[in-house]
């Protein structure tokens, strides 16, 4: 059984002169536990704007996203709050840290929200903090952290929960090659050993050839992608 | 919800106040300034009422009635004395100052003379027998020891005041013996030689109530004591005028208007100490109601403006599995802070200007004229800060909180 299902979203954004545009015309996907998919696709084609609905944080003109066999609309907001705080990873295009909070802080959060007690929410973040690499840098706002320390810091938020699902926008778009590979390893080691399921947003061809399946996000809709070798 | 839950959300609030410490600084001293003008004009306005007040209670007799018995009456201009006539004691001013409660001091007078025995050539002094309430009306000033107290007067003390020329001609001081119409009374006060408002400023005593006979010469006639009520603010001399009359009327029967007279003011200029006051309060209302929109309206500007610099965190806390209550409590957890902290420096801030302000005044006018810190001013503070803190501290985080994780972030 699938661990997150969409079946006939739809999303259309009211402009500010009352036009409309139709971004998501009908996307269907199912993505198994611990299945690593990556999203590919134009700028402006609605990757984002498909992330964010598989991730609870916006709701779909039409369609059904399921997770874990729980329908989103079924929930109510408290419960999809629940259900974003101990089942989904969101790691965001711009990473969307609290910037009065230190990096630590900043992890610590969603622990905090689940009412985890802070002396454990602590350790736990400094455990994820060290996974990504940040294990000097935990007292740092990030102000003080450059792009990919910023972006480490936001994969580490979003896994200290220990998500079913990963959702992540474009996660190494701001990397340099080293920091990039340390985030593809990290990413394959969560999809192999922890069963956690990645949906990825990528232009990047390493990242995209490590997953297990390649879609293209087309006209509103997802295709399935012939291979990392007609990216470009 | 789970305590540790609510308590993390508490923590998150305080935290924020914390990491942001010019923004948290800027919010208190929007509440800071809002409540220390509130409390600056209703200290300012109290103080000023009460001067006026005190102004009206001693320099006019508009807060003074007369229970008067009628020794006789005048017809064709010409006084007949009547052969009866009620006598009042200490149990009729008693039993009025009960009818009247606490709105009044009653208390009773009579005068008379008597011989005072000195070395030397022989002397008279004016006798006032008062009970012990008078002290309030008459408000001595002591050269030197104190009024005679209730009890005094109810066990028919032998004590005296002396009046400052008295006291000379005697050679008193407090402790000594004054003997009138040869009877041995303690002093026990002295006046001062400006003594405001005491009639008797020759040579006289005060005594008490009870030990009128023994202290003055023997009347013709039975004397004829009268009782003063004094109001305690000239609002209510029309109700404590409506009390003593069905008092007269139950003391005295049906007929009470022969046997004795109620006295007070011209009607006339009581209605207009009342409208001055009353337009005065009004006024002072008028400015305390603008001061406090001011200072809502400050509060409401400072945390207003924080909440919705603060949307994207709402947005970015949900995306993390906030729910909309952890956010309201992180917020009013905040709220409380701010203007807790905010009021309790306001109301010190406020209290410490209005006390400055009237200083300027008193040195400017020479007017006796001081702020009050009274607990209601405090109260209308509070509250203020409160609701204003509370309401639009929380109100716009709530509806922040409303909207979808995504457009609270993207929010601008
Ligand atoms: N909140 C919004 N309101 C209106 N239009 C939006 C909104 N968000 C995204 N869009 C539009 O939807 C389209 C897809 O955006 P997005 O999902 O961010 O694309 P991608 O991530 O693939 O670059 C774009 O044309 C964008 O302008
Ligand atoms: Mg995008």
């Amino acid at each position: 059984m699938a661990i997150l299902e969409a079946a006939g979203l739809r999303k259309v954004y009211r402009g500010g002169d009352g036009s409309s545009i139709e971004v998501l015309a009908g996307v269907d996907l199912a993505v198994q536990r611990g299945e690593f998919v990556a999203i590919v696709g134009a700028s402006g084609a609605g990757k984002s704007t498909l992330l964010q609905l598989l991730g609870a944080l916006d709701a779909p003109t039409a369609g059904t996203i399921a997770l874990a066999g729980e329908l989103y609309a079924d929930q109510t907001p408290e419960r999809l709050a629940v259900l974003r705080n101990r089942k989904l990873g969101f790691v965001f295009q711009f990473h969307h840290l609290l910037r009065e909070f230190n990096a630590l802080e900043n992890v610590m959060m969603p622990l905090l929200i689940a009412g985890t007690a802070p002396a454990a929410a602590r350790s736990r973040a400094e455990e994820l903090l060290a996974v990504v690499g940040l294990a000097g840098r935990m007292t740092h706002r990030p102000a003080a952290l450059s792009g990919g320390e910023q972006q480490r810091v936001a994969v580490a938020r979003a896994l200290v929960a220990d998500p079913l699902v990963l959702l992540a926008d474009e996660p190494s778009g701001n990397l340099d090659y080293h920091n990039s590979e340390l985030l593809h390893d990290l990413f394959a080691t969560l999809a192999r050993q922890l069963e956690t399921a990645l949906v990825v947003v990528t232009h990047n061809r390493l990242l995209a050839g490590r997953a297990d399946r390649i879609l293209a996000m087309e006209h509103g809709r997802l295709l399935a992608h012939p291979g990392v070798e007609a990216m470009p | 919800m789970h305590p540790s839950l609510l308590a993390s959300s508490f923590r998150v609030g305080v935290q924020s106040l914390r990491l942001n410490p010019l923004r948290t600084v800027l919010s208190t001293l929007g509440v800071v300034i809002g409540v220390a003008s509130l409390v600056a004009v209703l200290a300012v306005g109290d103080g000023a009422e009460s001067f006026a007040r005190e102004q009206i209670a001693t320099t006019t007799d508009l807060q003074t009635l007369l229970v008067v018995p009628n020794t006789g009456q005048t017809i064709d201009g010409i006084r007949i004395p009547r052969a009866t006539y009620p006598v009042f004691t200490l149990a009729d001013v008693d039993s009025l100052a009960r009818a009247l409660g606490p709105r009044a001091t009653v208390s009773a007078t009579v005068t008379g003379g008597a011989r005072v025995t000195l070395p030397g050539r022989a002397r008279a002094a004016a006798v006032m027998a008062v009970t012990s309430g008078a002290e309030e009306r008459l408000r001595p000033r002591f050269a030197a020891g104190r009024f005679f107290t209730a009890a005094e007067v109810r066990s028919a003390e032998r004590v005296a005041v002396a009046s400052p020329a008295l006291a000379t001609a005697a050679h008193l001081s407090v402790g000594d013996t004054l003997r009138l119409e040869g009877h041995a009374f303690r002093v026990v006060g002295i006046l001062a030689p400006a003594a405001r408002r005491v009639a008797p400023l020759g040579m006289a005593a005060l005594v008490p109530f009870t030990v009128a006979d023994s202290a003055m010469a023997p009347p013709a006639s039975p004397r004829a004591p009268q009782i003063m009520v004094r109001a305690a603010r000239v609002e209510t001399v029309d109700t404590l005028r409506r009390l003593a009359e069905r008092w007269a009327a139950t003391r005295l029967g049906p007929g009470w208007k022969d046997e004795a007279s109620i006295e007070t003011s011209s009607p006339a200029r009581l209605v207009q100490a009342r409208q001055g006051i009353r337009v005065f309060k009004m006024v002072m209302g008028a400015f305390a109601g603008i001061s406090l929109v001011v200072g809502g309206l400050g509060i409401m500007n400072v945390l207003l403006a924080a909440v919705t610099e603060r949307t994207r965190e709402i947005g970015i806390r949900k995306a993390a599995g906030a729910r909309q209550r952890d956010i309201m409590i992180q917020f009013l957890a905040e709220s409380v802070a701010i203007t807790g902290a905010g009021s309790v420096l306001g109301v010190v801030l406020g209290l410490g200007g209005a006390f400055a302000i009237t200083a300027v005044i008193r040195s400017a006018s020479e007017a006796p004229i001081y702020a009050a810190a009274t607990w209601q001013t405090v109260a209308v503070a509070a509250v203020v800060s409160i609701v204003v803190g509370l309401a639009f501290g929380t109100f716009p985080a709530l509806r922040a909180a409303r909207l979808s994780p995504i457009d609270a972030i993207r929010h601008e």
